[in-house]
């Protein structure tokens, strides 16, 4: 269970947002234009096309594939590779095989397109932080906080300004992608992007073009520095993965609520000892705010983890992943001092995989009210191989139901209270969700 | 009793032999021949003995204190040298001796064929016993002295030749059997065995022991001989069917080696017995590699007798994890889960335990075991070995090297608090340790993932500080807690 979501679907992911935005975006992946196929490459397809079948038999998580007859499948779609005149139509092929099994998480990835998104062995970004974190809402990159006193917010850049242009490159290209690709892990991908770009060596400046509540244009130049430890920020690496920023934060609402939220499940020797101090601190507080908004989830164990801060009863389980040869059930281990008061998280499109699992199971055990909007639906964990002829392959490993017996995938976890947050609210210096999942601990406290 | 006596070889064992010969000069010791023959004449005669050609007997063994039954089995055995004995306790199986084929067939582990010296002392102790049959069996027996045993002066006789050191000892002023000892041979290996009789019975002109107090090893219990039929009338002395079919697939080449022998060659081959028997304490550190992930981490592990252990694993992303027990409480804790006591039927079910007897005991946690097939893998020549664990758990398929005599593989599920997990261990290399083989590279593969475990250092039976096995106060805590908890429950 180590770590399988987060080492796999992530990039995995990303390279799927790819190959769509590929789609659409001919120009900047001219490698993909219709080649003739040398003889080897056609002896490679088809060595690629029984090992993407024998991959799905031997390894879907349902071994009766829902009644379909995989053999026929076979028989009927090896011809169809064997003629395919380019490797765009062996693709073509291949990928309408999979649409047969009618499951998320199945996908060919061209080989060319590793090269867009890198090795994962890449050198991570570097060090230095504007201390800004950008969200995506709707086509627009925005600004979706600030670190205090950092040299942004020194600098006069506040939550709900429009991100133009990074040292003199517009946003704009790879915003337009959206356009075409709607879903929140596509606009994940792109935050990413954009935080990327605005990540480099410290002492070094980063110049911004932004637009402000007024719609006017500013051009604002700070230098990047440290970031000021794991509360701020800090870069962590996980096996194969790019090396991620890793936020965790903690803090009291006015009225008194506990406010938690981290970016990532990630480093739980950092982050857990820092969710169990919070929680300390909370400890006489009336609710607990935990914001897992943005968060892609992670190492899948540390859903139990979490959990275990706020369920005091054994034998609790979030829900139960069924695999090819086995099913683990997601216990909750009771911590010795549990959390008791009312416990809110939000959740958005950027909520996946961990976050899902966490959210979706103390949900149906009663012990969290959720806000925000409908997660991903993605907490399947998946794994990718590398095929005969260079493609990638990437095939569910496993199912995940919830403790409700709901199944998260493709439907994510539904808020009881759906809250959506605005530009405009941002640039009131309003958190929407925040404020629904307050006045609620509020209003339970009464 | 002389049917019992041939089922020496896995219960008790029994050498009773008769004498007509009266000694010669007070002063002189006898022969070992004359005590032998004199054995005959005192328990019936050798006319009487010559009488019978066939014994059934019903014995049963039962601990001293006499509340649980330990063997239970109908033994017959022919002058002819065929005999069979029907087991139902401590198994159900059966054995026998047929045209000079020694085989043994049980729900254990199927059918297998004695060979070599244990064929030999299998056939010896099966025939009905005799004035004869110490001089076919052991013409060269020797006495070795006078001894008292339980107050009474004995003859002590070697049985020669005998490479299970049989020893009887008969009283000086009766003639009769008081104590017998020899090796037990089996797949398992050899264990001392023995007897002293407790109480004599006569049947038809013959009298033999009917009670007796019997060791096995360490183990003592009262073996008691229920009945006797001398010559019954319908008796089938014929190995059974799965023996004549295995016995026709050995000769077409075909028959696998039994499991039993298979699992015992690796234990001999790794260390031996005795090595498992005198292991202490171990000490092994080295690396662990999630292989996909490219995750390298470090991994430590103590572990003593009692079922002490203690593991520390550290592994970059996710932090110190540790796992233990003092024999008592079993817990771990890790940034993760944080501290837990374990519950007691996951306990050891990932930690490493040094438990020798489970390793050389394993009969004990096995219903039963059977080899599947000869099959290649990773470019090895293998014997597939299936083991029906006695708690209901999923079947253990073992791989074993057959050249080597090693494991090269296991696929079993492990229980864990998230359920069973399926994982293939393969022990891809081992390295000699202090005289013995010890897997030093182990890949782990689990839901598709690999790990490999890979030995820096190994150190056995070295002293290890038994603070290394001191559960945390905070755990202690715990565990006083959960049991005053559960000591409150309804």
């Amino acid at each position: 269970m180590l770590a399988r979501h987060t080492s796999k679907t992530r990039p995995i992911a990303i390279l799927i947002r790819i190959v769509l935005v590929a789609g659409f975006c001919g120009a900047l992946f001219a490698q993909l234009t219709p080649a003739q196929l040398t003889p080897r490459q056609k002896t490679d397809n088809l060595e690629s096309f029984e090992v993407v079948w024998r991959t799905v038999r031997d390894r879907h998580p349902d071994p009766k594939l829902n009644g379909l007859n995989w053999q026929a499948v076979h028989d009927s779609t090896r011809p169809a590779i064997e003629n395919a005149q380019s490797m765009q139509e062996v693709r073509r092929v291949l990928t309408a095989m999979l649409a047969k099994l009618a499951a998320s998480h199945y996908a060919i990835i061209p080989g060319d397109l590793y090269k867009e998104i890198g090795n994962p062995q890449t050198p991570a970004p570097e060090e230095g932080s504007p201390g800004i974190v950008p969200v995506i809402i709707g086509d627009k990159a925005v600004v979706g906080s600030v670190e205090p006193d950092s040299p942004a917010a020194l600098a006069g850049i506040r939550p709900g300004m429009v991100l133009d242009s990074i040292n003199g490159a517009k946003l704009t290209p790879a915003l337009r992608l959206l356009d075409d690709l709607k879903d929140r892990e596509s606009q994940r991908i792109v935050e990413q992007s954009v935080s990327n770009k605005l990540s480099g060596p410290a002492d070094q400046a980063v110049a911004l073009d932004v637009i402000d509540e007024q719609g006017h244009t500013k051009h604002i130049e700070f230098e990047r520095v440290q970031p000021k430890g794991t509360a701020k920020g800090k870069m962590v690496r996980f096996g194969n993965l790019p090396e991620t920023r890793l936020y965790f934060e903690s803090r009291s609402l006015p009225d008194g609520a506990g406010y938690i939220h981290f970016n990532e499940f990630l480093d739980p020797a950092s982050i857990m000892p820092q969710f169990e101090a919070a929680l300390k601190n909370f400890r006489g507080a009336p609710g607990v705010i935990l914001d897992l908004r943005g968060n892609p989830g992670g190492i899948g164990i540390m859903a139990m983890g979490i959990a275990g801060f706020f369920i005091d009863k054994d034998g609790q389980k979030l829900g139960e992943m069924k695999m090819r040869d086995a099913t683990l059930k997601f216990v909750i281990f009771p911590r010795p001092e549990t959390y008791a008061g009312a416990l809110a998280i939000l959740v958005d499109e950027g909520s996946a995989s961990t976050s899902e699992i966490l959210a979706g199971g103390l949900q149906d055990l009663g012990r969290a009210r959720i806000f925000g909007v409908r997660s991903a639906g993605a907490a399947l964990p998946s794994d990718i191989i590398r095929l005969p002829n260079g493609d990638g392959f990437q095939y569910a490993q496993a199912s995940y139901t919830s403790e409700s017996g709901k199944v998260l995938e493709g439907e994510g976890v539904t808020p009881d209270v759906v809250v959506r947050q605005t530009r405009e609210a941002l640039l009131a210096g309003r958190d929407l969700v925040v404020e629904a999942a307050d006045e609620w601990i509020r209003s339970a406290k009464r | 009793m002389s049917g019992f006596a041939r089922r020496s070889a896995s219960f008790c064992g029994a050498g009773i032999f008769a004498c007509a010969l009266s000694f010669g000069a007070p002063n002189q010791l006898p022969t070992a021949g004359q005590i032998l023959d004199r054995y005959v004449s005192v328990t019936g005669g050798a006319a009487a003995w010559h009488a019978k050609h066939t014994e059934t007997d019903d014995i049963e063994g039962r601990t001293l204190d006499g509340r649980r039954v330990v063997l239970r089995a109908l033994v017959t055995v022919s002058r002819s040298g065929n005999s069979v004995s029907e087991i139902q306790v401590p198994q159900v199986a059966g054995e026998g001796i047929y045209k000079g084929v020694a085989w043994a067939s049980s729900h254990f582990s199927g059918v297998r064929i004695k060979r070599g010296m244990e064929r030999d002392e299998a056939i010896r102790d099966s025939r009905m016993l005799e004035e004869a049959d110490w001089r076919d069996s052991y013409p060269k027996s020797q006495l070795a002295g006078i001894e008292t045993i339980g107050g009474d002066g004995c003859y002590k006789v070697l049985l020669l030749p005998s490479p299970t050191h049989k020893i009887e000892w008969f009283s000086i002023s009766s003639g009769l059997l008081v104590k017998r000892s020899s090796y037990e041979l089996s797949t398992a290996g050899d264990t001392p065995a023995g007897y002293t009789v407790e109480e004599w019975a006569e049947r038809d002109g013959i009298k033999q022991p009917a009670v007796m107090h019997a060791w096995r090893g360490d183990f003592e219990y009262r073996l008691t001989v229920l009945s006797t039929i001398y010559n019954p009338r319908h008796v089938d002395l014929e190995y059974p069917a799965e023996v004549a079919e295995y016995l026709r697939a050995d000769r077409a080449g075909k028959a696998l080696p039994n499991a039993e022998e298979i699992i015992e060659r690796h234990i001999f081959e790794s260390g031996g017995p005795e090595f498992y028997e005198m292991l202490r304490t171990q000490k092994v550190t080295g690396t662990l590699t999630f292989l996909a992930q490219n995750i390298e981490g470090r991994m430590e592990t103590w572990a003593a007798g009692g079922g002490k252990y203690y593991q520390l694993t550290d592994i970059p992303g996710m932090g110190k994890q540790e796992e233990g027990s003092d024999g008592v409480i079993a817990w771990d804790r890790s940034p993760v889960i944080g501290p837990r006591v374990k519950p007691k039927k996951n306990a050891a079910a990932l930690g490493v335990t040094l438990d020798a007897a489970g390793m050389i005991e394993w009969r004990l946690l096995i219903d039963n075991v059977r080899t599947e097939a000869e099959e290649r893998v990773d470019e090895r020549d293998c014997y597939r070995v299936r083991l029906t664990p006695r708690d209901g758990s999923q079947d253990i398929i073992r791989w074993y090297d057959r050249d080597t005599g090693l494991l090269y593989r296991s696929a079993l599920a492990v229980r864990t608090d998230m359920g069973a997990l399926p994982l293939v261990m393969t022990f891809e290399e081992y390295r000699s340790v202090a005289e013995v083989k010890w897997p030093s590279r182990v890949r782990i593969t689990a839901s598709g993932q690999d790990t490999l475990f890979s030995a820096e250092e190994v150190k056995l039976n070295e002293p290890v500080d038994d603070s290394v096995f001191e559960v945390p106060p905070e755990i202690r805590d715990l565990a006083r807690k959960k049991t005053d908890a559960e000591s409150v429950m309804p």
